[in-house]
């Protein structure tokens, strides 16, 4: 299936609260595969990074959020960044205003390590969840439609809401050069699905007899990859763009196999 | 996969499973989840 009917539909389901007021019901208790804060006025779901901080703060263990993790992780891998992750399409259709895009070694990618020791720390020793304090996407989903639809809160802004801003915008033009910043070198959520690239079911393959690594899956590649020097690395969002690009077809992606 | 992938993977699974489970058996993941998502989050917003 076409991966923006998969973004249409995630977009949909996720954000399917049409009451004036922020949802509060059984669905809260879901948390969605991807980063979307619970705070935005249409969400139906609970944010995993969000509700991650939250155990942190308590100081208790998340079970459950473990457990998800590790089971749709050895499932799918990270195909929930590049099917249903609409803050990585905005990125992604933001690099389109160019042509020509600066190249970022992909040594970088562990760099989203960082942001899950300080997503799991910093509330641990602060009681406060540091992440979502500065999460671009909590910014532009839940911060500017919640301060622009509640008058009573426009009265509350500070400096920490212009931070956020800054550094919405300053990632947004980062993206018009560089393809997917947030989830290449920030986003801790994409991490944890990425660390389980190489063991997922679903995988992609490739035929070394076929290649001849022609460099055309790095130029479609979202992220920035060369999928013939490390198949199923960190980065991968499985989109499948390489596969449908690769003149030879020694690109196939597979499940269970 | 390889069998030594496999049995990676298995372990891996199995622990998450065995994670999942305790999880759902426990009202209080469920409840602090739901408390935590559904009250609208200041600091998300970018309010101290």
């Amino acid at each position: 299936m076409n991966r923006y009917i998969w973004y249409v539909v995630s977009f949909l389901i996720i954000n399917s609260n049409y009451t004036s007021l922020l949802y509060s019901g059984r669905w809260k208790r879901l948390p969605i595969p991807i980063l979307h804060c619970h705070s935005c006025p249409l969400s139906r779901f609970g944010c995993p990074i969000g509700n991650l901080q939250h155990f942190m703060v308590l100081r208790q263990f998340p079970y459950l959020i473990v457990g998800y993790f590790g089971v749709l992780g050895l499932i799918l891998g990270r195909w929930f960044c590049g099917h249903l992750c609409l803050f990585g399409l905005l990125q992604e259709w933001l690099g389109k205003l160019v042509h020509h895009r600066r190249k970022v070694s992909t040594r970088w990618s562990h760099v989203k390590l960082i942001s899950l020791i300080f997503v799991i720390l910093t509330p641990i020793f602060t009681h406060e969840v540091w992440f979502c304090k500065l999460c671009p996407e909590g910014t532009l989903t839940a911060g500017i439609p919640q301060v622009m639809l509640d008058h009573s809160l426009r009265m509350l802004v500070g400096t920490l809401f212009w931070v956020k801003i800054a550094l919405l915008g300053l990632l947004m033009v980062l993206a018009i050069p560089v393809k997917r910043p947030f989830c290449r070198f920030i986003c801790p959520l994409g991490y944890i699905w990425g660390i389980f690239n190489r063991l997922s079911l679903l995988r992609i393959k490739i035929d070394r007899t076929r290649c001849t690594e022609c460099n055309l899956c790095e130029t479609v590649c979202p992220m920035g990859l060369r999928v013939y020097e490390d198949t199923n690395a960190v980065d991968c969002i499985k989109c499948g763009k390489c596969i449908r690009a690769c003149p030879n077809n020694a690109l196939t992606m597979e499940f269970m196999t | 996969m390889t069998p030594r992938r496999w049995l990676i993977f298995i372990t891996i699974l199995g622990f998450s499973l065995l994670l999942l489970w305790f999880g759902l058996c426990q009202t209080r993941d469920w409840q602090e989840i739901e408390h935590y998502s559904s009250v609208l989050c200041l600091s998300c917003i970018g309010i101290e």
